[in-house]
């Protein structure tokens, strides 16, 4: 083999490789934002549904991604908030807090109102015990306590809120992310912007 | 020449249509057939990838050097299944979920290599085209036979609505793996049963 045919078989390779590879780039841009847009709408809309009443926008395309804190390699980490919107205005405003519960984090997804009143509570990811840990999702009437309070009250568990006997540790979890959740809207509220 | 186009297309739809014929590329057809929706899926997403690895490939052939052709096609094949893979995750989001792992297994189907290397490397790029689109098209539509038959018979639906009486049990050996074999059988069977019959004839 002649180092002729060796160059041009490296020089091919490479170009080929190279064209594919922006024209992939290219495409991974054109796509990238409605591949988010399609993620949030199969992952979290279910949960968004469920405690979104009354708006008339699209609270997945009306989202905003907000600098909330820090990882512990110092890399930010972005917590998206969700406006339900009526007639242009907003509504509520619903986000997404999680606490360790028995088995990982439960995710919980939160709605509150523009005059600090809690719209809804919905639990989206959790890997409880089966039947035990799970009722915290299944059972409405758990989430259902802490509609309507104003986001002063006392979420803790005995407090304004019953725990689920038997379930008291995802009970907990799930209060635990509504406290941080509420902490976490009370320091971000200015930079909401309604 | 326009002729040769219509026999390059036509004969992807029965004559070598790939996996009763060629028995190519059935991981596929005997994975996603459990409905037709999703047959119909990867066989789009095939005919795609085909269409468009037959067609570059074709136009560079006389540039590409022997010895890194399979390399090169196998760049340009990955390169076309990403692009599906990333138009479907961002367009057809319920669909992608369903198919996961299979469309980037489309890289490794050897009927999209097996076109590139026994085709498309030796000639045109309208003849590529037609040879291309017509064996994407007829991998569609074994899946979708594969999947009729097996969605039917299972489930008692055809693409999701029902069709078979009120209260049918579902034959559910049809929706496991088993019943893709026993249905894939069946049907190279009766394909060649036909052929014969139309061979005989001829004489």
């Amino acid at each position: 083999m002649s180092l002729r045919d060796i160059i041009k078989m490296i020089v091919v390779l490479t170009i080929v490789s190279a064209v594919c590879g922006g024209g992939l780039a290219l495409v991974r841009i054109s796509t990238a934002d409605q591949i988010t847009y399609q993620k949030i709408k199969f992952i979290k809309e279910p949960a968004l549904k469920q405690i979104l009443v009354g708006y008339d926008n699209d609270p997945v395309s009306d989202r905003k991604e907000i600098v909330t804190g820090k990882d512990k390699k110092g890399k930010d980490v972005a917590t998206t908030f969700f406006y339900a919107k009526k007639a242009g205005q907003v509504i509520t405003i619903a986000f997404e807090t999680e606490a360790p519960g028995f088995a990982g984090n439960v995710g919980v997804m939160m709605a509150v109102k523009p005059d600090g009143t809690m719209q809804g509570v919905a639990v989206t990811t959790l890997s409880e015990t089966p039947g035990v840990g799970t009722r915290v999702k299944e059972d409405p009437s758990f989430c259902a306590q802490f509609v309507g309070k104003p986001l002063t009250a006392n979420f803790s568990l005995g407090a304004e809120i019953q725990g689920l006997s038997g379930a008291t540790v995802s009970s907990t979890a799930v209060s635990n992310a509504v406290k941080s959740g509420v902490e976490l809207y009370t320091k971000h509220k200015s930079q909401l912007g309604f | 020449m326009a002729a040769r186009i219509v026999k390059e297309f036509t004969k992807g739809l029965w004559k070598e249509i790939a996996p009763f014929r060629f028995v190519l590329g059935l991981c596929s057809v005997l994975a996603v057939t459990t409905d037709v929706k999703n047959g119909l899926g990867l066989g789009c997403a095939v005919i795609f990838v085909t269409t468009m690895s037959n067609v570059l490939v074709s136009a560079l052939r006389k540039i590409i050097p022997d010895k890194v052709r399979i390399a090169v096609f196998i760049v340009i094949i990955a390169t076309g299944v990403v692009i599906v893979e990333l138009t479907m995750q961002a367009y057809f989001y319920s669909l992608f979920l369903v198919l996961g792992i299979w469309i980037p297994l489309i890289v490794v189907n050897c009927l999209v290599l097996g076109r590139a290397e026994a085709f498309a490397r030796k000639e045109g790029v309208m003849l590529s085209l037609a040879d291309g689109v017509g064996m994407g098209l007829g991998f569609t539509i074994s899946l979708v036979v594969v999947a009729t038959i097996r969605e039917i018979l299972g489930k008692g639906t055809w693409f999701g609505l029902p069709v078979m009486w009120e209260g049918y049990p579902g034959f559910e050996f049809m929706i496991r793996p088993v019943g893709a074999f026993v249905c894939l059988g069946l049907l190279l069977g009766i394909m060649n049963v036909i052929s014969a019959r139309g061979r005989r004839k001829r004489k």
